[in-house]
């Protein structure tokens, strides 16, 4: 892993160290209104003070992770899930196996990411797992489109007919060679783009509102909204929000970018 | 109309329609798996249990209601307008968006075509496209409302026409919500680097070498032998900005098909959120292939069939 992967992954990770410490802490953010500390600065006990509620912001700010890493984990897993077979089926099959998957992605990719979350959000319930899935199945056609012209480019490469020839199963050579090996940093970048797209899709939920994060239950978006336009007070209570999310899907991008010039860097088959 | 152009433009029109079908039959198993039935949930209902069932088409095979979806009956509003028309709403809200999604598209490449040619700008260009749409969008409105109201406080101005009230409508707003929706919908800098890089191919080939020998102007043959790949890149770019058009009607109170949508979706109306969810397909297929389209009229290589 390159200094420039691991210092762009450190962010997210702390991200998600912070999401899952959010789930068993018990901190509550939900019952702690005070008027009497209603819209405080920054202070060493508010290190970024408090809302119009008086609700500590830099405490909501942590608790707001807890609710948008399980869906953006989940997120990763199920466009893994459904993008890898799809992906390899497409890519490495002729004909009807082929054709198939590809009818699949097409169908699959004609519906946009907040179609699909809202969709799952009304036939199965406004739960934190279906923002997950309905971004992890939003964006598994991309997946599996990157996947399918990978092993496409790869599948007549001498290696992989020399493996074939040595007797050296389909599944072996698919599954360990050209999805595990080459097209690692491939799926490495759907995966982080997989996950942001779902923190992204879980504070617009909250800061629309209706789905997702309701208030008095803190989530960035629906902090953001809830603040602004706090006439009197302490900005901070929007602004801290706002920037948690851009740094987010900023550390993504340039993350996403960062793996794909390694891919470049290795003549794209070595991803 | 070439006889190539005509073959290539029928294949994909055929895959198009074949990817729309595909969607019409997914909407209708998920509805279908979906847990409970909307008969439990009126009160003493069990005795007009067969009447409801045919009065909502609940006793329909998928069969049959794919045939109702391909000839345009889509049911009846449940809950946002209750007895109106799906497909009366549905096309009503779809001219509503379409010049936010119309304008948009173009926008992409119009600003992105500068950010390309000077090689400047691609840093804020990648910033703005990786913005939230939400963010982009509350940034945008924020600022306006916060500096009209300055001026309006400080006396300098009095509300102007184009501050419109949210149930009023308005060019600026829409105009803005267009821009807003080629930016943060990552096209903008999508199209960029995309064209960045095509134009450094192309100005290495040997056809651009040729015309500069020849003294003959360069700009639009890089311009036509550019165009093809960004909008291919364009083509399949369309759910993101779909999805977006979402989003932005409601954070920017622009009344359209993704208003309705998440209104539909919030108030449980699944008649009209599957009517809408399949105006969005057909949105995001129908960007697509009128990309593509141009593409292959653009591009004589992709007329023998390709």
């Amino acid at each position: 892993m390159s200094p420039k992967i691991a210092a762009l992954s450190a962010p997210l990770l702390l991200l998600l160290i912070s999401g899952i410490t959010a789930q068993v802490v018990d901190l509550d953010v939900v019952a702690d209104v005070s008027p009497g500390r209603a819209g405080l600065g920054p202070s060493a006990q508010l290190w970024l003070g408090a809302d119009h509620l008086g609700r500590s912001v830099g405490a909501r700010l942590f608790m707001a992770t807890g609710g948008a890493v399980g869906p953006g984990l989940l997120a990763a897993l199920s466009g893994l899930a459904l993008g890898l077979p799809l992906g390899a089926a497409a890519g490495w099959w002729d004909g009807a196996a082929s054709r198939a998957a590809g009818a699949v992605i097409d169908v699959l990719g004609a519906l946009p990411r907040f179609v699909w979350v809202l969709l799952f959000a009304i036939l199965y319930g406004d739960r934190p797992a279906w923002i997950g899935l309905g971004v992890g199945v939003a964006g598994a056609p991309a997946l599996a489109l990157a996947l399918r012209a990978r092993i496409q480019e790869l599948r007549r490469v001498s290696f992989v007919e020399a493996s074939m020839l040595h007797g050296v199963s389909v599944a072996e050579v698919l599954v360990l060679h050209l999805i595990g090996t080459a097209s690692r940093r491939l799926i490495a970048r759907h995966l982080v783009e997989l996950f942001v797209a779902s923190v992204v899709v879980e504070a617009t939920l909250g800061y629309i509102g209706g789905f997702g994060v309701q208030q008095p239950a803190p989530s960035w978006g629906n902090m953001i909204a809830f603040s602004f336009g706090q006439r009197e007070g302490n900005a901070l209570a929007w602004i801290a929000p706002a920037v948690a999310l851009q740094a987010v899907v900023a550390t993504g991008a340039l993350l996403a970018g960062a793996i794909a010039e390694g891919e470049r860097g290795l003549g794209g088959g070595g991803g | 109309m070439s006889p190539g152009l005509a073959r290539a433009a029928l294949g994909r029109i055929a895959g198009a329609a074949f990817s729309l079908i595909g969607v019409a039959v997914l909407l209708q198993l998920m509805l279908r798996a979906a847990p409970g039935d909307p008969i439990d949930l009126l009160p003493d209902a069990e005795g007009q249990r067969a009447a409801l069932e045919a009065a909502w088409g609940l006793d329909r095979s998928l069969l049959q209601v794919l045939m109702d979806v391909l000839q345009g009956r889509l049911g009846e509003s449940l809950a946002l307008r209750p007895g109106a028309a799906v497909a009366g709403l549905v096309v009503e809200a779809s001219v509503a968006s379409a010049p936010l999604l119309l304008g948009a598209l173009p926008l992409s490449l119009l600003l992105a075509v500068p950010v390309a040619r000077s090689g400047r700008g691609r840093a804020v260009a990648a910033a703005l496209s990786a913005t939230p749409i939400f963010l982009f969008a509350f940034g945008w409105v924020s600022l306006i409302n916060e500096l009209t109201f300055a001026l309006m406080g400080a006396g300098l101005v009095s509300a102007p026409p184009w501050f419109a009230l949210p149930d009023q409508p308005s060019a600026l707003r829409t105009a803005l919500a267009a821009l807003s929706l080629a930016v943060a919908s990552g096209n903008l800098s999508a199209v960029a680097n995309h064209l960045l890089g095509e134009r450094s191919r192309a100005r290495a080939s040997g056809w651009r070498e040729a015309l500069v020998a020849r003294g003959e102007p360069t700009a639009l043959p890089m311009l036509r032998n550019l165009l093809p790949g960004a909008l291919a890149l364009l083509g399949a770019r369309s759910a993101n900005l779909v999805g977006g058009l979402v989003v932005l009607e409601k954070v920017m109170l622009v009344p359209g098909a993704g208003a309705m949508l998440w209104d539909a979706a919030l108030a449980r109306d699944y008649p009209l959120a599957l009517g809408l969810s399949l105006a969005a397909a057909t949105a995001v297929v129908g960007l697509s292939l009128g990309c593509e389209l141009g593409r292959i009229a653009l591009d004589p290589r992709l007329q023998g069939g390709a």
